[in-house]
């Protein structure tokens, strides 16, 4: 045993000593950056599904429409976009759509219309499972004019509608026939993950270890319009895998990653003063929380019109249909202890569903202030009084309760998540200084979403995430078209009003953004009167580098739009 | 012993798909599902949802979805004129979700013919999932089961040999230590230390990274097994140790012991090769679990060290819902399970010559 003991140990010094070490390659002008969890595996844009691998696609392949980042609006000729320009029809239901003839595929192939078009085909062959498949909401045909020229129909007129034209070039000669017949067995199958796969850059795949890191290399020389598309200055880009939050702003610090997409707000301060790393901070971030009450009674969910497009009375929830108490709720809670508590102060608080620098936000929808006083007042006013000194208020002449009824509730949210946890604390805390008894609960995100989808909860903190480019349209968070089982409109707010200015902001002729904001800023001061949510509150951006990078031009929500000219010195 | 082995295994059969029930059976009556997720995103209707859910099939009865991972859906969707689509529909719906077209043709074949499936998210037969897994946790689970008994049982037997003394003692202390150490912090410090602040050892990974090629042999980067191995290791040496030492007490008695002590052997002989070697046959019991908890993974430390492993594999497949996934992760771990325990149950007799199956 002893002898055993002493030729292992030996054995594994002489290993970790001796050991030739593996040859390194030259990581001096590489940028690296960082994704939790896994590699992407399937870097097929028609079937592809995680936003891990979304990144990596953005290099490959260009997408049917590109972003102007500095206006973060989608116009045509947009760098990573291949229309080149279009035009709408005179009842702004045809897109026709010009390509850029400059991309080729990196076997000499040109990007023709085809490439964009077979993911429409995809989608409607019923063949090929893709989570494109939504898009049949929003687009009625996609068709070949010729090799460069496309035409997308929608099925009604939309300012966000080249938002939904989210196709990206697909390899179609490789699977289509002389007669257009396509292999869909094949386009199910083809992950083109393999570096002898096809793309059109700016960049390659050149080596993907499972759930350790991907890595692209530019395209051969001659294959990327550096001319038109600007050139590639780096020598590639590796996406490591990182396990842990933790250990990936520890890697940074440390100078193993070299940028951040998204930095936690308790890590701010620390990168902050870090020498040797830049950062760039913007409002709002992508993400906003919320805390919302469920408007119609649990126990008696509805969607909000029948089959033939007409109101249904809601059945009223008991504590939260009368808007009074919504608005005494919203005084009873101190956004900024929230925030501090939250996000460590890293936040914006928001008087509606717009945050502060969304080109739409108002800023002349007030706040509620934090005052209890007037919160216990309106609850009064309201019915809802403290008589039997329990320190809960109960129900006396209240629209919805019955009589005695104490007002208390159940507050739920997903479990792990710190930020909703400490705002649901913060919430149950306050509250109790109003007398309203809430009873905070953490449970698994599944089952949450089903009581959402379901429409049997009390109250709920939740949040969304902000598409890019921004879209103002949130007709069915808060239209009546979402308010069904299974929809984005889960607390039942019912207003036709709002309906009718989601629908005039979206369908606008002529699609003036000015025009458009005033109306999305009636809409905020309605939500501001009615409160679909109680109160809400958006995490601040921040993207941080390496010194070492040269030529990064951060805008808000977009750090990575000019990846192809960064370079790095040791 | 053989007829022993070959009655165990065939016993094993029943157990194994008992197993993959019951784990059907609580994987499908959990809430969600894996399109639950895609509620957050506002721009895919219900009706959506509700299509994808129903063409992934996650909607059939448990039974027709067991029955399809066992047997396959070749057979439940059959295209008889070769246009893609399936024209003959048995146990599940010709057209699935209310497209008013039928589905595809089903291709799989089931895992009783060898197909385990594809991955609901990554669209890829989760059996290559498995085996670009299979090795990073073979890694690991054997390097941290080698320095744990490599560690443990020289510990143990010292301790118990020198009982009460002060090896005794700082031994003891360090086993409850060790054991009560959470695996998160023990990984997060050792990397602030050897990672970050030291600079002597990398900070995560199976590899470094490369712009070609893949990872280098294993003799090429045992530095990055060094820190997640002793994460993993340290519980294992404190349990190793303690259960050596209880049954190297027990064995110090024997009367065996006391002769060879009385005829003059050398302590070091008495202790190692007579009193080691009975004292090792309790060990036995645990070696079967511990092969077990290596094919499974060790979720934790393979996150924080950002380690390939199954466990990882594993845990976000129950998150996302991935039945394929999950179902592969759990027959891995049956196999384990059952394997193991049958192994314990050999290496008795190996170990204990008194001891016989037949």
């Amino acid at each position: 045993m002893h002898k055993l003991l002493k030729a292992l140990l030996v054995g594994a010094l002489v290993a970790l000593v001796v050991a030739p070490a593996a040859a390194q390659d030259d990581l001096g002008n590489v940028i690296i950056g960082s994704t939790f969890g896994s590699t992407g595996v399937n870097f097929n844009p028609i079937t592809s599904s995680t936003a891990t691998e979304q990144d990596i696609m953005n290099l490959l392949y260009p997408g049917l429409v590109g972003v102007n980042p500095e206006t973060a609006i989608i116009e045509p000729n947009a760098p990573g976009g291949l229309a080149k320009s279009w035009e709408v029809s005179e009842d702004g239901t045809v897109y026709t759509i010009t390509l850029k003839d400059y991309f080729q595929w990196s076997d000499g192939t040109p990007v023709t219309a085809n490439d964009i078009a077979i993911s429409w085909a995809a989608i409607t062959s019923g063949q090929v499972e893709t989570p494109l498949a939504y898009l049949t909401s929003y687009i009625t045909d996609v068709r070949v004019i010729d090799d460069y020229t496309l035409e997308v129909t929608i099925p009604e007129p939309s300012c966000e509608s080249v938002g939904n034209f989210y196709f990206q070039a697909f390899p179609s000669h490789l699977v289509m026939d002389a007669d257009g017949n396509v292999d869909w067995q094949a386009v199910n199958t083809m992950t083109m993950s393999s570096p002898e796969d096809l793309e059109v850059g700016p960049y390659a795949l050149s080596a993907q270890i499972p759930d350790q890191q991907t890595a692209l290399v530019p395209v051969a020389e001659g294959q990327w319009p550096a001319e038109q598309e600007g050139p590639i200055l780096n020598d590639g880009y590796i996406q490591k895998v990182v396990g842990d939050q933790t250990v990936q702003i520890e890697q940074f610090l440390a100078g193993e990653i070299d940028f951040l997409t998204f930095v936690p707000p308790d890590r701010r301060a620390d990168i902050r003063s870090a020498e040797g790393i830049s950062s760039y901070e913007f409002s709002p971030g992508d993400t906003w929380d919320y805390f919302a009450v469920n408007h119609a009674n649990p126990e008696n969910p509805q969607p909000a019109r029948d089959e033939n497009g007409n109101l249904i009375e809601q059945d009223p929830h008991p504590l939260f249909a009368v808007r009074e108490v919504r608005q005494a709720l919203a005084h009873a809670i101190n956004m900024d202890d929230v925030i501090t508590a939250a996000v460590f102060g890293e936040g914006s608080k928001m008087q509606s569903m717009y945050a502060p620098g969304t080109w739409v936000y108002n800023d002349e929808v007030p706040f509620y202030e934090y005052d209890p006083d007037r919160a216990r007042e309106l609850l009064a006013e309201a019915g809802w009084t403290d008589e039997d000194g329990d320190g809960v208020i109960e129900c006396h002449g209240c629209a919805h309760a019955e009589e005695g009824t104490p007002f208390s509730f159940t507050l739920y949210t997903n479990q792990g998540n710190t930020r909703r946890e400490a705002f649901g604390q913060i919430i149950q805390d306050q509250l109790a200084e109003v007398g309203i008894e809430v009873d905070f609960q953490t449970i698994d995100f599944n089952v949450l979403v089903d009581m959402l989808d379901q429409q049997t909860f009390d109250a709920v903190i939740l949040g969304w995430r902000n598409s890019y480019p921004f879209s103002p349209d949130y007709t069915q968070i808060f239209g009546t078209s979402g308010d069904v089982i299974g929809g984005s409109n889960s607390v039942s707010y019912v207003s036709e009003e709002m309906d009718e200015l989601m629908r005039r902001a979206l369908t606008l002729p002529g699609c003036d953004p000015q025009e458009r904001a005033e109306i999305y800023g009636q809409a905020a001061q309605l939500f501001h009167e009615d409160l679909p949510y109680i109160v809400q509150f958006s995490t601040n951006g921040m993207y941080a580098w390496q010194d070492t990078l040269q030529g990064v031009d951060p805008y808000p929500a977009n750090l990575l739009w000019n990846l192809t000219e960064w370079t790095r010195t040791e | 012993m053989i007829k022993y082995t070959i009655r165990r295994l065939i016993q094993a059969i029943p157990i194994f798909f008992g197993i993959t029930l019951l784990s059907y059976l609580l994987m499908t009556a959990a809430p969600g599902g894996p399109t639950s997720a895609l509620a957050m995103d506002p721009r895919i209707p219900p009706q959506q949802r509700q299509a994808m859910a129903a063409r992934l099939g996650v909607n059939d009865p448990w039974p027709v979805q067991y029955l399809r991972w066992l047997l396959g859906d070749d057979w439940m969707r059959v295209d008889t004129d070769g246009d893609g689509l399936a024209d003959i529909a048995r146990l599940i719906p010709l057209d699935a979700d209310g497209d008013g077209r039928p589905e595809p043709a089903g291709r799989r074949k089931g895992i009783l013919r060898g197909d385990f499936g594809e991955s609901f998210f990554q669209r890829r037969p989760v059996i290559t999932m498995i085996e670009e897994k299979i090795g990073p946790t073979l890694e690991l689970g054997l390097a941290s089961l080698i320095v744990g008994l490599v560690i443990g049982l020289p510990v143990g037997i010292i301790a118990a040999v020198r009982r009460g003394g002060w090896f005794d003692n700082v031994t003891r202390v360090l086993a409850v230590m060790f054991n009560a150490v959470p695996v998160f912090w023990l990984g997060l410090i050792l990397l602030m230390i050897f990672s970050f602040r030291l600079q002597l050892l990398p900070s995560g990974g199976q590899c470094g990274l490369v712009l070609s090629g893949g990872c280098p042999p294993i003799y090429q980067r045992l530095e990055y097994l060094l820190l997640p191995t002793l994460v993993l290791s340290t519980g294992a040496i404190a349990i190793y140790s303690r259960y050596i030492r209880a049954s190297m007490l027990d064995v110090i008695h024997q009367d065996y012991m006391r002769t060879a002590l009385s005829k003059g052997l050398p302590g070091k002989d008495v202790w190692f090769k007579h009193g080691a070697r009975n004292a090792l046959i309790p060990l036995a019991t645990f070696l079967g679990p511990a092969i077990t908890g290596l094919l499974s993974g060790a979720v934790i430390t393979e996150t924080i060290f950002s380690w390939p492993g199954l466990g990882r594999l594993g845990v976000t497949a129950v998150i996302q819902q991935d039945f394929p996934v999950v179902m592969a992760v759990v027959i891995m771990a049956s196999i384990a399970t059952i394997l193991g325990f049958l192994l314990s149950d050999i290496l008795y007799a190996i170990i204990d010559p008194r001891i016989r199956f037949d």
